[in-house]
């Protein structure tokens, strides 16, 4: 496929999610995202380390619009920078846990058939492992950090991935389509990367998005035991783990974090399903 | 039992399949509807059996035996399809469960509708199974182990067993081959003729609909395009719909005066 | 009976072959020649697929020889290429193949424009834009289809009759010599039978040295199609011989009763 052919495709899709309405929420919130996590680069209402030991746990106010920590940081400051920070394992995640689950599907439509049926019971035996353990055993040799996160969310997706995606890619691997492409001389790989990922795309996009969703949950909760982003390091885990210990006496400064989880999550799970109306559209 | 349906429209999501149809199946008759795939042929068929889509709209009227199925609730038609009408559908391969055994399949319309003790059941189911020509071995195995021929002669035990009135095949033959087509059309007409029941047989096959059927309507864009002695529309068609597939059916047909290549 | 002749294009002799350990062909041998076609007439489970693929290499044999224009077919370990013989590479390239379902045949994301290029892109003739295009032109309008209208659609937007054309220019887009058809018209609509049998029709006159071989349980679609015709039964050979013969005075008795089959 061409780069024209591509780049139109990918407007026809932005075109389609943009025409529903929850489509359009998660694009707003994605884009909303992104504008912020730009624009905490150069500029946030406060610096992120000025801290203000007189008002400490402050109530909104013109000077702290969404108030103050602990130690007396603006909370906006730290969200805004957070979204940077989870963008960035977001984007990782998607990336690597797209590798990951390709990989794994690859192998298992290989017409290798013990090859195939090796790598499926890998596979299932390896899904069982919860994530949280998965990231605390990537702790012991490299520390608490954003990488950790990657790491174990791109490994528990991408497996999870392999394993949702594997009945659409065993169909288009046995169709006739790529049996007359194998008789004609084809490689794997061209059946692979012309034939079977094409197919199934829909199903990537859809479960993709779900994990960029599921990265933000997980970072959440990671940083919250102890093994997520490093200490000082601006996310909305962090801004979370810092303040709820203290949801009791003021839950203002749990409500914003939680609040931009909750709407980054729920926007990229209507983005998933908005995917999948779309590929039934497509496919029509 | 006869079946009268007068100016049978059903449209989906706004558009038309059935266009007002009228179709009458008379008692111990068999009548053919004859078209190409995407014609609505299947889908007057559901329309008796109550038995469309959801986001279906239909209008006009069904009458079976009587009983009208358009607008008819839903416990109603289901004893009505049980007990009274029967149908044989076009895949045998994924109209029967492949986790149940053949006896179990053929003997579920009498649980569902007759109040039998298993004995009688599986009497009833044997008689069943000698009837369309299978042996009694057959009678513990699942689809999987037989034949497509196999499997539709266990479709039609199954759908005969409550000894309907009136027999719905809708395209019975169309995936099986060749020998194979010709024997389960035989069987049909002969189980329906022995029962004097009726039988509307739905096909794209003029030279299956000539064996099967003594009338026929041919269904074009969901409309009636042509009716008549089926005979006589093979002999001579009238209507271009008509004519296009007597022309096929003639072509892919062996005539011994016709030259070969 | 040797169906093997010296002229053959493409021949199969003494084939046997079993699936874990049930025998689906006894000593089977056919052939077609150059501008010939061969129907292979049986029911399901005859071995009438089972030969036609080990004929164009597509399946391995336990036994028997297959042997195009004059060099001996031997597929590598697995049926794959690595490790096969020089005239199994030579078929690989120089053959086409029309499947039975028309759509499980053609990629549903793709164009018909792109599923009819795709064996000019493996041949390596790809590249050349401008060539592609026209061949792609050409081998719908043989098919019967008007390529104008065809090109951008994709499978979902095709009849049954229009798509199993596509897959049939697909087939001849390489100018293969020798195409294979498994069943081509069992599993559409009466009417669009007649389209197909005439696009086989028409491809044979465009491209009169090709051979051709077509799979069917109905002896009916390939009376106007076939000059040979082999007849299948549980894995033996029951008949073989010009149509006109086996049509008209079938000696075997399966072969009689596919001839009743056939009839009004």
């Amino acid at each position: 496929m061409t780069m024209r052919n591509l780049s139109e495709s990918c407007t026809r899709v932005f075109r389609a999610i943009w025409r529903r309405g929850s489509g359009r929420y998660a694009l707003t919130v994605l884009g909303l995202w992104m504008a912020v996590a730009v624009v905490s680069l150069f500029w946030t209402p406060q610096p992120l380390l000025a801290t203000d030991g007189y008002h400490v746990w402050a109530a909104p106010s013109a000077a702290h619009p969404l108030g103050t920590d602990g130690t007396g940081a603006d909370v906006l400051s730290w969200l805004m920078a957070g979204s940077r920070t989870n963008l960035v394992i977001a984007a990782l995640t998607v990336v690597c846990s797209g590798a990951l689950g390709l990989l794994l599907v690859g192998l298992m439509v290989s017409r290798r058939a013990g090859l195939g049926s090796v790598t499926v019971a890998v596979v299932d035996a390896l899904i069982s492992i919860p994530t949280v353990l998965i990231a605390l055993l990537l702790t012991v040799p490299f520390g608490a950090s954003v990488g950790v996160i990657v790491g174990a969310c791109s490994i528990a997706y991408g497996l999870n991935l392999a394993r949702v995606a594997r009945p659409a890619a065993m169909l288009a691997a046995r169709s006739d389509y790529v049996g007359s492409a194998f008789a004609g001389g084809a490689s794997g790989w061209y059946a692979f990367t012309r034939h079977v990922v094409p197919n199934i795309a829909p199903v990537l996009a859809v479960q993709l998005s779900i994990s960029a969703g599921t990265s933000v949950l997980a970072e959440a909760g990671l940083t919250y035991l102890g093994v997520g982003v490093g200490a000082g390091v601006p996310s909305w885990g962090h801004s979370l783990a810092t303040s709820v210990k203290f949801i009791n006496v003021f839950p203002l400064t749990v409500l914003w974090p939680g609040l931009v989880v909750t709407l980054a999550v729920v926007a990229l799970n209507l983005l998933g399903d908005a995917l999948v109306r779309v590929g039934e559209e497509v496919a029509r | 039992m006869s079946v009268e349906v007068r100016g049978l429209n059903v449209a989906i999501d706004g558009r038309p399949i059935v266009r007002d149809v009228d179709l009458t199946v008379g008692d111990g008759e068999r009548v053919g509807l004859i078209g190409s795939s995407g014609s609505g042929k299947s889908m007057i068929a559901r329309a008796m059996l109550g038995l469309l889509p959801r986001g279906a709209e239909v209008s006009g009227s069904v009458l079976l035996g009587g009983t009208e199925v358009v607008g008819a609730a839903e416990r109603d038609l289901a004893d009505l399809r049980g007990r009274y009408v029967g149908v044989v559908f076009q895949n045998p391969g994924a109209s029967l469960n492949p986790v149940s055994t053949v006896a179990r399949q053929i003997a579920l319309p009498l649980r569902l509708h007759y109040d039998l003790t298993r004995a009688e059941r599986e009497e009833r189911v044997m008689a069943m199974l000698a009837k369309v020509g299978l042996d009694e071995s057959v009678a513990g195995r699942y689809p999987h182990e037989l034949s497509g021929g196999q499997q539709q002669r266990v479709g039609i035990a199954a759908a005969l067993v409550t000894s309907p009135r009136f027999i719905i095949a809708d395209e019975p033959t169309t995936a099986l081959d060749s020998i194979i087509q010709r024997q389960i059309t035989d069987l049909l007409v002969s189980l329906v003729d022995d029962a004097g029941a009726s039988m509307l047989f739905i096909t794209h096959d003029f030279s299956v609909l000539a064996r099967a059927t003594t009338r026929c309507a041919v269904i074009d864009d969901g409309r009636v395009a042509d009716r008549g002695a089926t005979a006589d529309l093979l002999a001579a068609p009238s209507t271009p719909e008509a004519r296009e597939l007597v022309e096929s059916a003639r072509r892919l047909t062996l005539d011994p005066t016709l030259e070969t290549r | 009976m040797s169906t093997s002749r010296p002229s053959a294009l493409l021949s199969a002799t003494h084939i046997e072959k079993s699936f874990g350990g049930r025998r689906v062909l006894f000593d089977v041998s056919a052939a077609v020649g150059a501008g010939e076609c061969l129907a292979v007439i049986g029911g399901s489970g005859s071995g009438k697929s089972t030969l036609t693929r080990i004929m164009l290499g597509l399946e391995t044999r336990d036994s028997g020889e297959v042997t195009y224009a004059g060099r001996p077919v031997v597929p590598g370990r697995g049926g794959r290429i690595p490790g096969s013989s020089e005239g199994f590479r030579a078929l690989r390239r120089e053959s086409g193949l029309v499947f039975q379902n028309p759509f499980a045949s053609l990629d549903p994301r793709w164009t018909v424009a792109r599923s009819v290029a795709e064996p000019l892109v493996l041949t390596g003739r790809g590249p050349d834009r401008e060539q592609t295009a026209s061949a792609v032109c050409k081998a719908l309008a043989t098919a019967g289809l008007d390529p104008s209208e065809m090109l951008e659609r994709r499978p979902a937007q095709l009849s049954g009759g229009q798509a199993q054309r596509v897959a049939i220019a697909r087939a001849i887009v390489a100018e293969p010599r020798v195409i294979l058809a498994d069943e081509p018209m069992s599993a559409i609509d009466v009417t669009a039978r007649v389209q197909i049998l005439d696009a086989l029709n028409a491809i044979r006159t465009a491209r009169p040295d090709m051979g051709l071989i077509v799979v069917s349980h109905d002896l009916g679609v390939v009376q106007h199609l076939a000059d040979r015709i082999l007849v299948l039964h549980d894995g033996h050979v029951v008949e073989s011989g010009p149509t006109d013969g086996v049509l008209g005075s079938p000696k075997a008795g399966y072969t009689r009763d596919l001839v009743a089959a056939a009839s009004l």
